[in-house]
């Protein structure tokens, strides 16, 4: 990859990567400190990976640094009971987007990486896989947990409003 | 079988079985009665119920479902996989027949029917307003790695052209003057014809074929060359054609046609390293083809060399412009 091809994937790339760091760490800093570590390791490889791998191995190597955030931090990693997200409240709400992500906060983290990368990304089971370090098998049950889990909470919000 | 009496050295074995549930009523009720009359031995009896298998953790009933594996392909869909197949359907794993199944049966089921749109609905947005704002500050330039000898012709070259700028202008005499300087100076031969063709290409000699004017026989023609290159061929009025017979003129050594076009010859010259020194065996010049672009740019003889690494005697360099040379010796 070149320094244009880099650019190219900062320009491309950068705002997924930063929503991806952002829902798993519910702070607009340390998500923004993500971003910037993963393209400074991405930048050390650069001319070890092609442009069109970029792509998976920015989410990788965000995701081992969101990993690493988590165990460093120990902020509510593998419990999923997790606070709130920056900017959210837990009242009940009508769009069903506020809801979901309400609702992907109560989630464990695969399964929050898991969602993140299917949803927001577009990433086929093979592709999370990869980037997650799972086997397809194990993709499509933390998919399918969780989303029972997302409609569990939507019948719960439904019930109540 | 002589029955064994519990004491405070046994107590502990006696103990033990109780708790795995091999104590014997006869001897529980014994083993409760010493540690009632031994407080001493901390050994709380009533709140250290028996282990036993039965009293493990009971096991969801749902437990075994959810180790079983639904074969998407292959099992018929019922009330208690169906949600499985809603699912798989919404993220496209199910074929177009295994779907169309799937919509026909939940035509007779209107909770499962909820349940389908409930999971449509269940598909994560990303939010346009969370947009990484420091781009630019991501971005690389993109950088060589210029090797140090690059860097070190690089720096040499700047001293050359500012000694050069400065030196250039010093008196040259003429004689001095370098072989490049000497061909520039020489008048141009090379005449433009007509059409803008140069006449000092190499070209075969050939008569002026101009017609003659008959009535003015003897004024002089426009010639389309040179007049110093071209014979001259006005008729003599002294010509007698019946008793001279035709010769032509021996003009073709006295034009200067066969003369080397200028530009041959300033390349020709420039390509060759003017500088004794550079063929010395004691010298080396590391940034040659610097310094020949700065001979042929400045026509200046311009050279620079450092002693061979062979040469540990004498450790040193030349830099030479011209007739100004600097030199630098240090022995050690």
């Amino acid at each position: 990859m070149t320094a244009k091809e880099y650019n190219l994937a900062v320009d491309q790339f950068a705002d997924g990567i930063y929503r991806f760091a952002l829902r798993h760490l519910k702070n607009e800093m340390s998500a923004k400190d993500i971003v910037q570590e993963t393209y400074t390791r991405v930048w050390i490889k650069h001319e070890d990976v092609s442009f069109e791998k970029a792509k998976s191995y920015l989410f990788t190597t965000a995701y081992h640094a969101i990993i690493d955030w988590l165990k460093t931090e120990k902020r509510g990693f593998a419990d999923g009971s997790n606070s709130e997200v920056a900017g959210t409240t837990s009242s009940p709400s009508v769009d069903i987007q506020e809801i979901l992500h309400d609702a992907l906060e109560t989630l464990p983290t695969i399964q929050k990486t898991v969602v993140l990368l299917r949803d927001y990304e577009g990433y086929n089971y093979a592709e999370i896989a990869e980037i997650a370090r799972l086997n397809e098998a194990q993709v499509k049950v933390y998919i399918f947990r969780a989303r029972k889990a997302l409609q569990a909470y939507i019948r719960r919000i439904d019930l109540v409003v | 079988m002589e029955r064994r009496e519990i004491n405070s050295d046994n107590y502990e074995a006696f103990y033990l079985d109780y708790l795995e549930g091999n104590l014997s009523a006869e001897d529980s009720a014994q083993l409760q009665s010493f540690l009632l009359l031994h407080p001493e031995l901390e050994v709380d009896f009533d709140d250290v119920p028996p282990l036993s298998l039965t009293h493990t953790l009971p096991l969801h009933h749902d437990f075994k479902k959810g180790l079983k594996e639904v074969d998407l392909l292959n099992d018929s869909i019922s009330e208690q996989n169906a949600e499985e197949f809603i699912i798989a359907h919404h993220e496209g794993l199910l074929s177009k027949q295994r779907s169309e199944e799937l919509i026909h049966y939940l035509q007779t089921n209107a909770p499962l029917q909820q349940l389908f749109h409930t999971y449509g609905r269940i598909r994560l947005e990303a939010s346009t307003q969370d947009i990484y704002p420091n781009k630019a500050d991501l971005k690389r330039k993109s950088s060589r790695i210029v090797p140090l000898l690059y860097l070190s012709g690089a720096a040499a070259a700047i001293v050359v052209l500012f000694l050069a700028y400065r030196f250039n202008s010093a008196a040259v005499t003429q004689d001095n003057a370098p072989v490049t300087a000497l061909k520039k100076s020489e008048p141009k031969t090379e005449k433009q014809d007509s059409g803008g063709k140069t006449s000092n290409e190499r070209q075969p000699f050939s008569w002026n074929t101009s017609p003659i004017d008959l009535d003015h026989p003897f004024a002089p023609q426009q010639s389309q060359h040179n007049t110093e290159l071209v014979p001259d061929l006005r008729i003599n009025p002294e010509f007698q054609p019946e008793e001279t017979p035709f010769q032509a003129p021996e003009i073709a050594l006295e034009t200067p046609i066969n003369t080397p076009p200028i530009e041959e010859n300033i390349q020709t010259v420039a390509s060759v390293p003017l500088t004794t020194k550079e063929n010395s065996p004691e010298f080396v010049n590391p940034i040659f083809p610097v310094t020949n672009v700065l001979t042929n740019v400045f026509n200046t003889e311009v050279d620079f060399g450092t002693t061979r690494k062979e040469v540990a005697d004498n450790r040193g360099f030349y830099i030479k412009i011209g007739n100004f040379e600097v030199s630098h010796n240090a022995r050690k």
